[in-house]
């Protein structure tokens, strides 16, 4: 199996499976663009949006979804779900919250569709049926809001209130 | 050697912003660091439910969550496609309440309106946002049954038909028939049939019809246009309808690229002889718009219409967009394939507050 190396930012090298690592669109397309051949095994490819505890997980999930096909094509047309995360996914996310974020920075960054999509679902998750005093208190956000602009946003918020 | 420099220059400075961005971790919650488009995204996996909530935790929040796309998806999603003034959707809300049979109180709906905006740091809510919000909530009224639906009841002697266009303005209610009748409805209080007018004298189809508080604009298929005056004295005095105008509009092709409209003033006596002259040589001899004793010229860019194989007449007419304004009466009436086109109704309802 050829082989392609991926160098963190801060300097981990590593050795990944081209099939694997072709599953990031970015990747791919900077392999294409380099024309790498099966024999440049000593090519390395520089990350420099990702570290490398983030790029091993990153790494992790690919390798466990290799076989996966090829998510669908994005679908306007119906609500998306967030109750189809598998089970291996559920653990695996299973991380700090900074964590979760930098994976998310990452998947978008290499555009690993699949690994972007089950991390906002996650987040989606994690919002699901909180206030907003309780997804402040969660992703530890700061309530800027003076009273006067509080009662604003509530009260354009309240038409789509069911009382 | 260059391109390999420029990587490197590039590590560099994404280090010191992922420095940044750790170190402020604590203090800054994703959305801040996220590229925009990443958060709309993200929050796109947000149900509608809790959507709302978001946008009540930060300013910033509200303002990442407060875009076209994030909205309009949610809103095709629910079936709510169309957006702007055109959309007759919230006419009806002008329409007093009826309850039961005999005993009704009126009430006021309760008009959808946003609050003002407390300050610059909260920006406005886009288009589509606003129209999720109220069209949420003309569904949560239907839903909690703050809407009830009352039938209109049609006179046995009335030919029965298919009906192609309505209108409301809140008093009164009005449905075009196929059969070149309109009929009208007192629908201030309890509802009920105030009378069917033959609308051109002859069995031609009513292709369109608008009304104001003051005006009914009825456009029948042979090109006829009647303008009825439908003032509050008018109606409560039981007074016959009194027609306004009547126009005939016709035109030609002057060239493949444009087609002319003239539209003639019609004398009560000249309606019975409508359909006939629409059909004669006069429509292709006029090339001029005019409203009155006033002549307008009437160009393709004015119509804003395209070419055309076809150059049957007064059939056509509903493909263009033509803008009618009398003076007088201060009303103006916009026919054509625009979004306002006429709902087929075959059980006529309309709706108030309880």
């Amino acid at each position: 199996m050829p082989v392609v190396r991926l160098q963190s930012v801060d300097g981990e090298v590593f050795p990944v499976d081209v099939e694997i690592a072709r599953m990031s669109f970015a990747i791919r397309n900077m392999l294409d663009d380099l024309g790498v051949q099966d024999n440049d095994a000593e090519e390395v490819i520089p990350l420099p949006n990702v570290t490398g505890p983030i790029l091993r997980k990153v790494i992790e999930w690919c390798t466990h979804h290799k076989d996966d096909p090829p998510p669908p094509e994005e679908d306007d047309t119906r609500e998306k779900r967030t109750d189809d995360i598998p089970a291996w996914d559920q653990e695996f996310l299973r991380v700090d919250q900074a964590v979760l974020f930098d994976i998310i920075l990452a998947a978008n960054y290499l555009d690993i569709k699949g690994l972007l999509d089950v991390t906002c679902k996650t987040v989606a998750n994690m919002i699901k049926g909180k206030t907003p005093e309780e997804i402040r208190k969660l992703f530890n956000i700061k309530n800027d809001f003076t009273p006067a602009e509080e009662e604003q946003i509530r009260k354009e918020n309240e038409w789509c209130e069911e009382k | 050697m260059s391109g390999m420099f420029s990587v490197c220059s590039e590590d560099i400075i994404v280090a010191a912003n992922t420095d940044f961005v750790s170190v402020l971790d604590a203090e800054k919650d994703f959305v801040q660091f996220f590229p925009p488009e990443l958060c709309n995204k993200l929050f796109s996996y947000v149900s509608d439910k809790d959507i709302f909530a978001c946008s009540q935790c930060s300013i910033e929040w509200r303002h990442v969550i407060n875009n076209n796309s994030q909205w309009k998806r949610r809103c095709i999603l629910k079936g709510w496609y169309k957006l702007g003034k055109e959309n007759d959707r919230f006419k009806w809300t002008k329409t007093k309440s009826h309850v039961g049979d005999e005993e009704y109180q009126f009430r006021r709906t309760p008009l959808f309106s946003l609050p003002p905006v407390a300050s610059l740091r909260v920006t406005e809510l886009c288009d589509w946002a606003k129209y999720y919000r109220q069209c949420a909530y003309l569904e949560n009224n239907w839903k909690l049954g703050r809407y009830a639906l009352h039938k209109l009841t049609i006179p046995e002697d009335v030919v029965p038909t298919i009906y192609n266009a309505c209108d409301c303005n809140g008093k009164i209610f009005a449905a075009g028939t196929t059969m070149g009748y309109i009929l009208i409805w007192c629908v201030d209080g309890r509802p009920h049939f105030v009378k069917s007018i033959l609308a051109s004298g002859r069995r031609i189809e009513v292709e369109q019809l608008h009304m104001n508080n003051k005006c009914m604009v009825v456009l029948c298929q042979s090109g006829v246009m009647q303008c009825y005056n439908i003032s509050n004295e008018v109606m409560y005095g039981h007074h016959p309808y009194e027609i306004t105008y009547q126009l005939r509009i016709g035109g030609r092709f002057i060239n493949e690229n444009t087609y002319a409209f003239h539209v003639d003033l019609l004398t009560p006596e000249q309606i019975e002889d409508v359909h006939r002259v629409s059909r004669s040589n006069r429509s292709d001899e006029a090339t001029l718009f005019s409203v009155g004793s006033l002549p307008v010229p009437f160009t393709s860019s004015i119509c804003g219409m395209g070419s055309s194989s076809s150059n049957s007449l007064s059939l056509r007419i509903l493909r263009f967009a033509i803008k009618l304004q009398f003076e007088e009466a201060r009303f103006t009436c916009q026919f054509g394939e625009s979004e306002t086109s006429s709902p087929s109704i075959l059980l006529i309802t309309y709706w108030s507050m309880i």
